[in-house]
């Protein structure tokens, strides 16, 4: 009906020789109704009063609606399909459910179906046959044709048309709306026709598509349906829409795009050549901005269609995913460590500070707490009392640098082993003023050794020379670097390097003997350190520490550290445990139950450790680094196997040192039973740390 | 109440001269923000006084010196606005200035302890590092001798002729100093061969203890016949030849409490106080040796006790001054002073006849005298005492008035109080 174009004559089939005058006169509507009934045998009118609702209201019924007089339609018996079959004009049947009756369709309305589906007019006389009317003649008339002013109907749509085919749409199954859609284009005009071809469709004469078959009813839904308020939605529907994403907007034009852009948009000759010459993809734009003088002189956009499709085309094949902002919370990245609060006591602040005469290469902590031994630079080994850090006395041992020192582990004794030169001096500090009474005694017992002599030469590969109460010196053959007691105040292990290569001794003060058991491990020796309870020795080489038992003589372990450089080597108390310092600006810890490689390997430094260290008694290390920095942590043995080491860092401690960032801190000794850490460099210094606050 | 806000103040004293005594009883209103010197303008209007007095009156609120606002301290105590406040005034000592004495010693002064003579001098006794024992008289060194290579560590005279040094060798010498200051070694407690002692020595009522170094300590009776100390001392083994011809005697207790170190003992009456590296006050009863209480100081090693009617003032590594009440129950300081040094403080004691003052000294070179009841409030200040980077070791107090301190410069100062 929309198609019906207002002021263009209606014209219908069977009155196709109806002139125009004709038309002009007469009610469409009424002629229609007249036609109808001429044609149908059956009345139009309904029988049924049920009204404008569907049929299928009534399944459950033996009727089917209510005539006229108020009684029940009674649902008429329909024939079985094998009659239908049997039924010579079963063919043209078609059944009106609402009135329940059957109709049968006349050789006309035959003959028109079967014109609809070979594609012809409806109408016979239509075809070929009509008379040339001379709408237009060769003659030029002076006036115009007499034409009388249009009545307004032939403006407004036909309420009566309307009516008609909105019973028939009601009534159709979803999957005439294509088919009745191209008849309604066609036979607009011929409402009765179209209604002969939606009973030719109920009586099955126009073929279903097989889908809409299976489907049934459920295409019969108002796809234009406004559905207003979330109530009435579904829950899917819901999800739906809170789910939907939108496709992204597309940039706005700028001021290039114009039709008429400003001077400097546009492009000079050599961009516009660059600009063509380039592939589409490599252009910054996919336009060249030109200038025209008004909008009337804009040509076509020449691109528009495949810009469109293109942009459809990323629309339909770039899915689009609602992006889940990854929400990770940066303190949750950090593993949950306790508050450095709770592992109090540690040492954090400068307590103490002393100046030595010379620069100190090691310190060592006497066990019982109360001397610090320094390694100086000229050859002395300076001894300090805690804690106002005094220099009780100084002992020259020997013309060149002290290297390392170390006291002897037992705490009645005040006795310490230093590296100088070519030789391990082991001392004995009462003879220079140190200690009471019964340390002297005890110190003078330890170095005196056992009475033996006869065979000190035998098995011996250090030279032992020994001033009587006062010191005993063994001469190597390489130069020594590193000396470590064993806990049982003994033995003792030197490491001895120099350009051709590298040996581990160990030396027995009582017997005055030195062994070097491991011919081929001395090939880098850095350090070396005994297990405090087990008869194992831990000797690091520049890459690899290799655990010896010595009682048996077997190779227990080999750690790697993955470093190219060990600078220091520590052993927990435990002794299941060892602390690792390398160059390479790492500190590895070792579990030895665990494996070979580093329980933890620990990066906070920026240049290379010298030294790190196991607090004797309390769970803390610290370790000291090039970068000038000290770094004190907590580290926690458990005694449960299952539970590993917990290690926190404490505190780093940066300030209130030297000028001099290298010379900060090269070595460090913690006190035997406080939280007390000693550190000290070659800028001669000694600083005391304990605990503030 | 804030400092806006006013105060009702009566204003008492203890001032037994008439003329300052008349404020007594005096009710007034002042301004919450009043100060000392505020209250000190309207004491002298109150009592009418003329400027050619110059009078200072210190004030004190419930045990508190005022210092800062009037209001806020009320708000510290906790008054209500309606609650008259008393304030006692007494006379402010004029500000402590001190006239110094310095004695050259040879070496860093270990200890120092002074006796005070009927004529109200000053005789000093100082340890060195060097192991001499020094005599000091009208500052001058009058006597010397050289007891050991190691240091002297403590020393303290036990009465107007004798005196106990504990030197770092392990043996706790008793001199008997005639009047021409000639030391005379009279007796030699020992326990050597047993526990080696060398860290501090006290003398209390016919005894005397000393701490050792692994955490024990000993106690020695005085008042025993020597004669009888001899017996004991022929089975103990003499350790050095050249002490043969002197007494030696062994500890009539020996008291283990410490896990650490001891580093200074002091008696009060019948109680003993000890404090240590390892963190604790220990307080025994000195006629049995028991143990009665122990105050731990939050693992901070202390260096020095000193005690004045029940109240000890602890020294401790971190640079704190910690008072700690012994009749309280909790454990906690009464005062602490965090940072009193800037560096460990190595000696703290009480000012004789002055019950709220305490002098300290520490590695930061600081000599200082407190008083608890202003918080603490430094009464008398002399930093760097013992040169730019040294450290004040030791204090002595030799009645109220003068103070000695010994440190690394090898200086023994007397401040004389004025």
């Amino acid at each position: 009906m929309e198609g019906d174009e207002p002021g263009s004559p209606v014209v219908s089939d069977d009155e196709a020789d109806s002139d125009l005058e004709k038309v002009e006169f007469e009610e469409v509507g009424d002629e229609i109704d007249g036609l109808i009934e001429e044609d149908d045998s059956s009345s139009d009118e309904e029988k049924n009063t049920i009204g404008d609702i569907p049929i299928r209201w009534y399944d459950g019924y033996d009727h089917i609606g209510y005539n006229r007089e108020g009684k029940q339609i009674i649902r008429g018996k329909r024939k079985s399909p094998l009659e239908e079959i049997l039924d010579p004009n079963a063919w043209r049947r078609v059944y009106d459910e609402r009135n329940d009756e059957e109709l049968v369709l006349t050789d006309k309305e035959l003959d028109v179906v079967s014109r609809i589906r070979a594609g012809q007019y409806t109408g016979r006389t239509t075809e070929g046959d009509e008379e040339i009317v001379p709408w237009t003649s060769s003659k030029i008339e002076i006036h115009p044709l007499p034409e009388p002013t249009e009545p307004k109907r032939r403006f407004t749509p036909s309420k009566h048309e309307a009516a008609k085919v909105e019973k028939c749409i009601e009534s159709w199954p979803a999957y005439t709306w294509t088919v009745a859609f191209s008849l309604l284009l066609i036979f607009l005009r011929n409402v009765i026709q179209v209604v002969k071809i939606v009973r030719a469709i109920r009586a099955g004469l126009i073929v279903k598509p097989a889908k809409a078959e299976k489907y049934g009813n459920l295409y019969s839904f108002d796809v234009w349906e406004e559905k207003e308020d979330d109530e009435e939605k579904s829950k899917t529907e819901q999800a739906r829409d809170l789910m939907r994403i939108h496709a992204p907007k597309e940039p706005l034009p700028g001021h290039a795009e114009s039709y008429n852009p400003p001077a400097e948009y546009l492009p000079t000759e050599q961009e516009r050549k660059e600009w063509e010459e380039a592939e589409p993809e490599d252009r910054k734009t996919n336009f060249l901005p030109t200038k025209y003088d008004s909008l009337r002189k804009v040509p076509a956009y020449p691109t528009f269609i495949r810009e469109r499709f293109e942009r459809c085309l990323d629309l339909y094949t770039a899915v689009r995913v609602r992006k889940e902002k990854l929400r990770i919370n940066p303190e949750d990245l950090i593993p949950k460590l306790p508050s450095p609060e709770e592992l109090k006591p540690f040492p954090n602040y400068v307590s103490c500070s002393a100046t030595c005469k010379s620069p100190v290469l090691s310190i060592s902590m006497h066990p019982a707490g109360q001397f610090l031994a320094a390694a100086c630079d000229d050859g002395f080994v300076r001894f300090f009392e805690v804690p106002v850090l005094k220099c009780v006395a100084e002992w020259q041992l020997h013309e060149e640098a002290i290297v390392n020192v170390d006291w002897c582990p037992k705490p009645n004794v005040l006795v310490f082993a230093a590296c100088a030169g070519p030789s391990v001096i082991i001392g004995n500090a009462c003879s220079e003023g140190l200690g009471t009474e019964a340390n002297a005694i005890d110190s003078r017992a330890l170095l005196a050794g056992d009475e033996i002599g006869d065979n000190v030469s035998q098995g011996n590969e250090g030279e032992w020379t020994e001033e009587e109460d006062k010191s005993v010196e063994i001469k190597l053959k390489r130069r020594a670097r590193n000396v470590a007691w064993h806990h049982g105040g003994d033995y003792l292990a030197s490491v001895a390097r120099d350009t051709t290569g590298s040996s581990v001794a160990i030396h027995r003060l009582s017997k005055r003997q030195s062994q070097v058991p491991f011919k081929k491990s001395g090939a880098s020796a850095q350090v070396v350190s005994f297990h405090p309870s087990r008869p194992f020795i831990f000797i690091a080489s520049k890459q690899h520490i290799r655990v010896y038992n010595l009682q048996k003589q077997v190779l227990v372990k080999k750690l790697l550290p993955g470093a190219r450089w060990i600078s220091s080597l520590s052993v927990h108390p435990s002794g299941d445990h060892l602390l690792v310092a390398t160059y390479d600006m790492k500190l590895c810890w070792f579990d030895l139950d665990l494996s070979n490689l580093p329980y933890k390997i620990l990066r906070n430094h920026d240049e290379a450790i010298r030294e790190a260290r196991f607090h004797p008694k309390l769970p803390l290390f610290a370790d000291c680094s090039d970068d000038g920095t000290v770094l004190v942590s907590h580290g926690m043995v458990y005694n449960d196997l299952l539970q590993n080491a917990l290690i926190v860092p404490l505190k780093r401690i940066d300030k209130n040192l030297a000028e001099t960032p290298k010379l900060r801190a090269t070595t460090l000794a913690w006190h035997p039973s406080l939280p007390w850490l000693f550190t000290s460099s070659g800028d001669k210094k000694i600083y005391l740390f304990t605990n503030v606050n | 109440m804030d400092g806006s806000s006013e105060v009702r103040v009566r204003f008492t004293t203890r001032l037994e001269d008439e003329k300052l005594g008349v404020g007594s009883g005096v009710e007034l209103v002042v301004p919450g923000s009043v100060k000392r010197k505020g209250l000190n303008e309207i004491m002298i209007q109150i009592l009418g006084l003329g400027e050619g007095d110059q009078a200072n009156f210190e004030f004190l609120v419930h045990g508190a010196l005022l210092r800062g606002e009037l209001g806020k301290l009320c708000v510290q105590k906790g008054f209500s606005v309606e609650k008259t406040v008393e304030v006692e005034y007494s006379l402010r000592g004029k500000p402590v200035r001190a006239e110094e004495e310095a004695i050259d010693l040879d070496d860093w002064v270990c200890c120092v302890d002074s006796l005070k003579t009927e004529d109200g001098g000053c005789i000093f006794a100082c340890g060195t590092y060097s192991g001499n024992l020094k005599i000091i008289e009208g500052g001058a060194v009058v006597s010397e001798t050289r007891i050991s290579e190691r240091a002297v560590k403590s020393v303290n005279w036990t009465s107007r002729s004798r005196l106990v040094a504990a030197g770092a060798d392990g043996f706790l010498r008793s001199f008997e100093v005639t009047k021409s200051f000639k030391l005379r070694q009279v007796l030699i407690g020992s326990c050597a061969g047993v526990e080696p002692f060398e860290s501090t020595v006290s003398v209390g009522k016919d005894r005397i203890a000393g701490g050792t170094s692994t955490g024990s300590l000993v106690i020695f009776e005085t008042s025993r016949e020597s004669n009888e100390l001899l017996s004991e001392i022929r089975n103990v083994k003499r350790p050095r030849a050249s002490y043969e011809d002197v007494i030696r005697a062994v500890p009539s207790r020996v008291l283990e409490g410490h896990s650490l170190s001891v580093t200074s003992l002091a008696y009060d009456n019948d109680k003993l106080f000890s404090g240590s590296w390892d963190g604790t006050v220990i307080e025994w009863e000195a006629e049995t040796a028991q143990r009665i209480r122990t105050i731990p100081t939050t693992m901070k090693a202390v260096t020095s006790v000193s005690v004045s009617s029940q109240l000890v003032a602890a020294s401790c590594t971190d640079g704190a001054l910690r008072i700690l009440d012994f009749r309280a129950d909790s454990s906690t300081p009464v005062v602490s002073v965090r940072r009193a040094h800037r560096a460990v403080a190595n000696s703290t004691k009480w000012r004789p006849d002055h019950e709220h003052e305490v002098a300290s000294t520490g590695s930061d070179s600081a000599v200082r005298v407190w008083d608890i009841r202003a918080k603490l409030g430094v009464m008398f200040k002399r930093t760097q005492a013992h040169g730019e980077d040294g450290r004040g070791l030791c204090l002595s107090w030799c009645g109220g008035s003068k103070l000695a301190s010994g440190g690394s410069d090898g200086v023994l100062r007397v401040f004389t109080f004025v």
